[in-house]
């Protein structure tokens, strides 16, 4: 009798665990997501208008009798220097105002058959270092810009732009003779801005902070009382020297002196990106996240602005995925399908922000981290690194940041809390 | 020349400094890309789209013909032929070593990363069969920034990759011969199930009790040799033709589960296996565990056949190919310890004491891979 019914009870369980593998595998078939579809990458479906007067496109950058122009001034451009330099500024220009980063490519191709010489006119090296500066290939850079200046001593702006390159990838030292010149030579403010942010790098923050204040407050004078400037500075290059002032009080912790600043930067060139981003993350800091989005409302969606709507919205609404980051993930696959490392420091913040969970997600933000630390020097790009390495309490990156940050004696709030959390722990 | 230098002279007087002071910081931009679809069928048949920036096509075809600054639909179909020229005279295909005939078919309108993009769809006849070459120079003269991002099917699975203006052409490599590739991969099954504890594990967990029977609340030695035969043939036929199913499923793409989902589980399989082993009773169920596990694995094995093969192409040879050495390294590790089960199963000590020492610790190890791949 019992046999029979230990018998019926294995029966009955060996049918149950047969509809359960039947119904595992039915699982299978459906509730898991399909993936056939899912690998063609890339746009919206096509469609066709309906409407004729549908608005397929805005050309910014003018009229568009201006293309048309380009073409013949683009072969002009390869026998003559002169305008080869001219288009290629033009275009420089123009890119930077309308934010069309396609013209960086078309001032390349102009300077393309220039550049190939063994001799180049130094107007030309310096332009095309401004490209490689924002590709961020720095190195290059540098190289042609000490060729510009070899052949002409006296270029300002090849001294301005070499600074600049040395002190985006925390290269203090080599900056200051750049800057020593630009004061020299009568680029008194440019020269001012460019020694305040090697100061400011360099174990002298408050001084660098009081030098730009004097600067822009318009009191700066010289040692026969006169003021130092017959004619204040274009609005292009006080937004700038607000941003740079705004950059150095951010680091010593100072967020509503860098917001004022910033407004200001933001009043003057209300096209200008950079600015934008700048102070949008200053209100991000100040959890002013509706401010953060609306000062990026009117500008053109590139990656930096969409990773900053993205973070604004996702603290605003926590445990939302906010609607910019399927946008940002396709743009920054779309860069690394070009084969791009230009946006390491915007990858290394959203790993940052949005954490992978486990071991392998925050060594793979420390790695990015490092990487970019290991391209590009400025505030964000140290405070990012400092912040990977904190969250992955990796001794190795803690040695290395801290030994750069001893020798070039660089302070921030902000760097020296995560490094001290990251010693106690 | 100065009035036709239009908005470019006006440029020039702001340069010197500016265009330098404005943007002293590096903020990448991105830059123009073009997306290039294209398949080539084994009839002979061409077909794909070009998607291509209306800014950047704006340089190269009136596309403001009225010069507002804006680019309305009846602008662009009115340029088409324009455009289509444009395509035939830059973007080459080859089959063979033979051009293929191809023309534009349409002009639609589309976006990438939120640009406002053109999309040209096209098709067309490749008269010679073999390898399929590209070649691009559309763009690539006047922007050295531009890239054209392409995806590229032929029958030998997809291709993914980019022009840019210092490589304008991709040539499609020869692809493996078939036979290489199904001996590349049996030797892989081989090897991920020799190297794989934890289905090893699993599969001595099964093998264990087979040969005894469960009779009256306790193992015993199994009369026979056939009736071990027997047992584990179905044993290792359900386990195997459960795994082969979901292996094919999940490496055809049919269905997919994310690792986190079935490493934990096959660990939870090993420890469940192994357990029942102690219960005589619960003898009945090993057949069909042994089945619904199988599906579980058969998705293990697909994760790994993913990691070791991210490009899909001879699908069918390297999925046979897999499954095939997975099937042959079990084959292997059944004749390497049926035999010693077999010779042990009339000891004494076998029944009662050393197969479930044995369980437990498989079970035991189960236990540790679970909580290292919840952990």
């Amino acid at each position: 009798m019992r046999r029979v019914v230990t018998e019926g009870v294995a029966a009955s369980l060996t049918a149950a665990v047969w509809a359960v593998a039947r119904l595992a595998l039915a699982v299978s078939a459906l509730a898991v997501s399909p993936t056939a579809e899912a690998s063609t990458a890339g746009g919206a479906s096509a469609f066709r208008p309906t409407d004729p007067d549908f608005v397929v496109a805005e050309l910014p950058g003018g009229p568009s009798g201006a293309r048309e122009g380009f073409a013949r001034q683009f072969e002009l451009s390869r026998s003559d220097p002169q305008l080869a330099a001219r288009l290629a500024g033009a275009l420089l220009e123009q890119a930077r105002i309308s934010a069309q980063p396609q013209l960086y490519g078309r001032a390349e191709s102009v300077l393309a058959p220039w550049i190939a010489r063994p001799t180049v006119p130094a107007p030309l090296l310096t332009l095309e270092a401004t490209i490689l500066q924002q590709r961020h290939e720095f190195a290059a850079a540098i190289r042609l810009l000490d060729r510009a200046i070899a052949q002409d001593p006296r270029s300002g702006q090849a001294h301005l732009l070499r600074a600049n390159v040395h002190i985006v990838t925390g290269d203090y030292e080599h900056a200051r003779p750049d800057c020593a010149w630009l004061m020299g030579s009568g680029e008194q403010w440019t020269g001012s801005v460019c020694i305040a942010q090697v100061l400011g790098s360099t174990g002298q923050l408050e001084r660098a902070r009081a030098l730009l204040e004097r600067l822009t407050a318009g009191d700066a004078v010289d040692a026969s009382g006169r003021k130092q400037f017959d004619r204040g500075p274009t609005a292009e290059v006080l937004a700038w020297t607000l941003s740079v002032r705004a950059d150095l009080a951010v680091r010593a912790g100072a967020l509503p002196e860098a917001e004022a600043m910033l407004t200001r930067a933001v009043a003057l060139t209300p096209a200008g990106d950079y600015v934008r981003l700048a102070l949008a993350d200053v209100l991000i800091a100040r959890n002013r996240l509706a401010d953060a989005v609306n000062v990026l409302d009117t500008t053109r969606p590139s990656v930096g602005v969409l990773l900053r709507r993205t973070i604004a919205q996702s603290r605003a609404h926590a445990g939302r995925t906010p609607d910019s980051l399927a946008d940002l993930e396709e743009r920054l696959n779309v860069s690394a399908q070009r084969g791009e490392r230009t946006h390491l420091r915007e990858e290394t913040r959203l790993a940052l922000e949005f954490p992978h969970d486990g071991t392998d997600g925050r060594q793979a933000a420390l790695a990015r981290a490092r990487d970019n630390f290991n391209v590009q020097r400025e505030t964000e790009d140290i405070r990012l690194f400092a912040r990977a390495v904190a969250v992955a309490r990796d001794p190795a990156a803690l040695a290395m940041l801290k030994d750069w940050l001893q020798r070039s004696h660089y302070e921030d709030v902000i760097v020296n809390e995560l490094m001290r959390s990251g010693q106690s722990s | 020349m100065t009035r036709a230098m239009g908005w470019f002279a006006q440029g020039v007087a702001a340069l010197c400094a500016l265009c330098i002071l404005g943007a002293p910081r590096a903020e990448s931009h991105e830059s123009s890309t073009s997306y290039l679809r294209l398949e080539a069928r084994a009839d002979g048949s061409l077909n794909g789209s070009l998607d291509v920036g209306a800014l950047d096509l704006s340089w190269s075809v009136p596309l403001d013909a009225d010069g507002d600054g804006r680019v309305l639909w009846r602008e662009v179909e009115a340029v088409k032929p324009g455009i289509a020229a444009l395509v035939a005279d830059k973007l080459t295909v080859e089959r063979g070593g033979r051009r293929c005939i191809f023309h534009v078919t349409d002009v639609l309108v589309t976006r990438h990363v939120g640009e406002p993009y053109l999309s040209l769809p096209f098709a067309g006849r490749c008269e010679a069969a073999g390898l399929l070459g590209i070649r691009s120079d559309l763009f690539f003269g006047e922007d050295s920034g531009h890239r054209t991002l392409f995806d590229v099917r032929t029958a030998s699975g997809p291709t993914a990759g980019f022009l840019a203006a210092n490589v304008r052409e991709w040539q499609q490599l020869q692809a493996p011969n078939p036979w290489t590739t199904f001996a590349a991969f049996v030797v892989q099954g081989i090897w991920h199930v020799w190297t794989g504890y934890d289905h090893l594990a699993f599969l001595l967990s099964l093998l264990l009790p087979c040969a005894l029977t469960a009779g009256r609340g306790a193992w015993r030695p199994a009369a026979r040799f056939q009736v071990v035969f027997r047992d584990l043939l179905r044993i290792i036929t359900a386990f195997t033709v459960a795994h082969s199913i979901t292996l094919g499923l999940a490496t055809l793409q049919v269905v997919s589960v994310s690792a986190r989902i079935i490493e934990p589980l096959i660990a939870a399989t090993i420890i469940i296996a192994a357990l029942l082993n102690l219960f005589p009773k619960a003898a009945p169920l090993r057949l069909p565990l042994a089945f619904s596990f199988g599906l579980i694995h058969g998705f293990g094995f697909a994760l790994a056949l993913s990691e070791l093969a991210p490009v899909r192409g001879q699908i069918v040879a390297l999925l046979a190919g897999f499954n095939i050495g997975v099937e042959l390294a079990q084959l292997s590790v059944v004749l390497l310890v049926a035999p010693v089960l077999v010779l042990l199963r009339q000891s004494a000590v076998y029944a009662t004491r050393l197969m479930p020492a044995a369980s437990v610790a498989v079970a035991a190890a189960g236990f540790v891979w679970l909580g290292a791949r919840l952990g």
